[in-house]
């Protein structure tokens, strides 16, 4: 996706580049500034605002359409007709509709719609995308502040993120490696109960990993860790828009531990994309065994196929260890229509006894999912390791619902933990 | 593809001609700004205090009752006469 949008970067002259205004003088001291929290971001005034029926993108303009033969009304439940004039977005079935949705402009929805527009049109506009420069190693002696997503692009040396756009685009594709790494840091922003979302339970699975990632100070570097004789792994589980994500954005992952090996296992039928078919393929070469793309000698991208019970009863993948691996399951939706699937995979993420985090669209969504687990007949064998929380490192942009486009989301904004048992339960 | 290239320093945070911050060095600091402040007010008390201390020491300074020597006229008169002499 990022290649796609860089190759238009180039091949599109530049439209605007709004992003390094130079102003003459200074106008506001900086006292001012901060006092009120004015962050000087008027630039969404300067795009410009198009409906998405009239906009000169034909796949935005397929889009729209697509929303007008799917999607329902929120208030009359019939094909939806009447775009918003605030939004640009087709929202509902007709004026009187749009007007009687009190929820609606309660809330004041139209303005996140209006986000999402402008947010695509950015995307497409061809500007100059500097938020895509990426830093390289972390010099010796600076610290990396995992407190904010502003502190993280400040401290790793990214270029600024002046505007929301320049935000969106690179919280969208680096939110995946981000949610992995801040987990793992040393100074995580998520604490200890109860002043954070981490359980004790959780404690001990991440000092576990901490453990391979940090190890004991030692003067022989032989003996510096038993446990790295082979190279953490790392399970995206479901694993959709992030397999497609090029190897130096998983290298901004590994910046962050640069002493450790990382073997990024994508698992299930939406895991490798073919840039010739431009699909989705499930590989059946290879006998079965996964696509790999090694990017460099720290990082390698492994694609595999199936779903991940298949994967797990064909026993290629033992042993598992709770110091070494990991299991990260990016919006799984488990009560879509892949439930069957999750149900067999859950049984092999809670016997490998490694940690396994969830994220969700939404608080709603990661909500459906914990209690999906919550209801499921294995929940006596599952540990929560974090609470459902916040993302920090949740991409910061909006998108919207195709069949329903009154709700909006943002990719990995909330996110929880759970684990197998680890010990045996005493019956009381 | 993207530049990886060699860290460009924080400069890049500022508009390079009036050396303003820009949007992104503000958000990054905005979150110190109250303890910063809370600091600069504990640490500028320290001299502060000092100096209001003195000053308020100082000017209970009572010199009423330092003597001061009586010196009779015909003594005054032979010093101005040494003193324009000299000059």
């Amino acid at each position: 996706m990022i290649q796609a949008i860089s190759r238009r970067a180039v091949a599109l002259p530049k439209v605007a580049c709004s992003v390094a205004r130079v102003q003459p003088n200074r106008s506001v001291s900086f006292l001012k500034k901060l006092l009120f929290l004015d962050d000087g971001n008027n630039e969404g005034n300067e795009v410009k605002f198009y409906s998405w029926d009239e906009s000169p993108y034909e796949d935005l303009r397929t889009r729209a359409a697509f929303i007008r033969a799917k999607a329902l009304c929120p208030v009359t439940k019939k094909p939806v007709n009447f775009v918003c004039p605030y939004s640009g977005i087709p929202t509902h079935h007709d004026e009187q509709a749009w007007k009687n949705d009190t929820e609606y402009h309660e809330q004041k929805k139209y303005e996140l719609l209006k986000k999402v527009n402008l947010y695509e049109h950015d995307l497409r506009s061809g500007r100059k995308f500097d938020e895509f420069i990426f830093p390289g190693e972390q010099a010796h002696d600076y610290m990396i502040n995992m407190a904010s997503w502003d502190s993280f692009f400040y401290t790793r040396d990214f270029n600024p993120m002046n505007t929301e756009f320049n935000m969106a685009a690179a919280t969208k594709v680096l939110t995946y490696p981000l949610t992995i790494g801040s987990m793992f840091f040393k100074y995580s922003p998520y604490g200890l109960q109860p002043n954070g979302p981490v359980t004790i339970e959780g404690l001990r699975s991440l000092s576990a990993l901490r453990y391979t990632l940090y190890p004991p100070y030692s003067k022989v570097k032989e003996a510096a860790s038993t446990y790295k004789e082979r190279p953490m792994r790392i399970f995206i589980v479901g694993a959709k828009m992030e397999a497609m994500l090029p190897g130096y954005v998983w290298k901004q992952f590994g910046y962050l531990f640069p002493d450790t090996k990382f073997e990024i296992h994508f698992v299930g039928p939406e895991s490798y994309f073919d840039p010739q078919s431009r699909a989705f393929v499930v590989n059946d070469s290879n006998n079965g065994r996964a696509i790999v793309n090694r990017y460099d000698e720290q990082i390698s991208l492994h694609h595999h196929t199936q779903y991940f019970h298949e994967l797990y009863d064909m026993g290629d993948l033992f042993p598992f260890d709770p110091y070494l691996d990991v299991f990260f399951l990016f919006h799984p939706g488990f009560q879509t229509a892949d439930e069957g699937h999750w149900n067999k995979s859950l049984k092999g993420l809670l016997e490998s006894k490694c940690a396994v985090y969830v994220t969700g669209y939404h608080q709603t969504d990661i909500l459906r999912e914990y209690s999906w687990l919550r209801n499921h007949p294995l929940w006596e064998e599952t540990d929560i390791l974090m609470r459902q929380s916040k993302n920090i490192f949740g991409s910061t942009k909006l998108d919207l619902v195709d069949s329903n486009p009154t709700e909006t989301f943002q990719a990995n904004n909330e996110i929880f933990g759970f684990r197998g048992k680890r010990y045996h339960a005493i019956k009381k | 593809m993207p530049v990886i290239g060699a860290p460009k320093g924080h400069d890049r945070y500022r508009n390079p001609k009036t050396h303003e911050m820009t949007p992104a060095l503000l958000r990054v600091r905005a979150p110190y700004f109250f303890r910063n402040m809370v600091g600069f007010a504990v640490v500028s008390s320290i001299p502060l205090g000092v100096y209001l201390y003195t000053y308020h020491l100082l000017n209970k300074d009572e010199f009423g009752d330092i003597p001061i020597p009586p010196v009779s006229d015909a003594e005054l008169a032979k010093l101005r006469e040494e003193y324009n002499k000299k000059n």
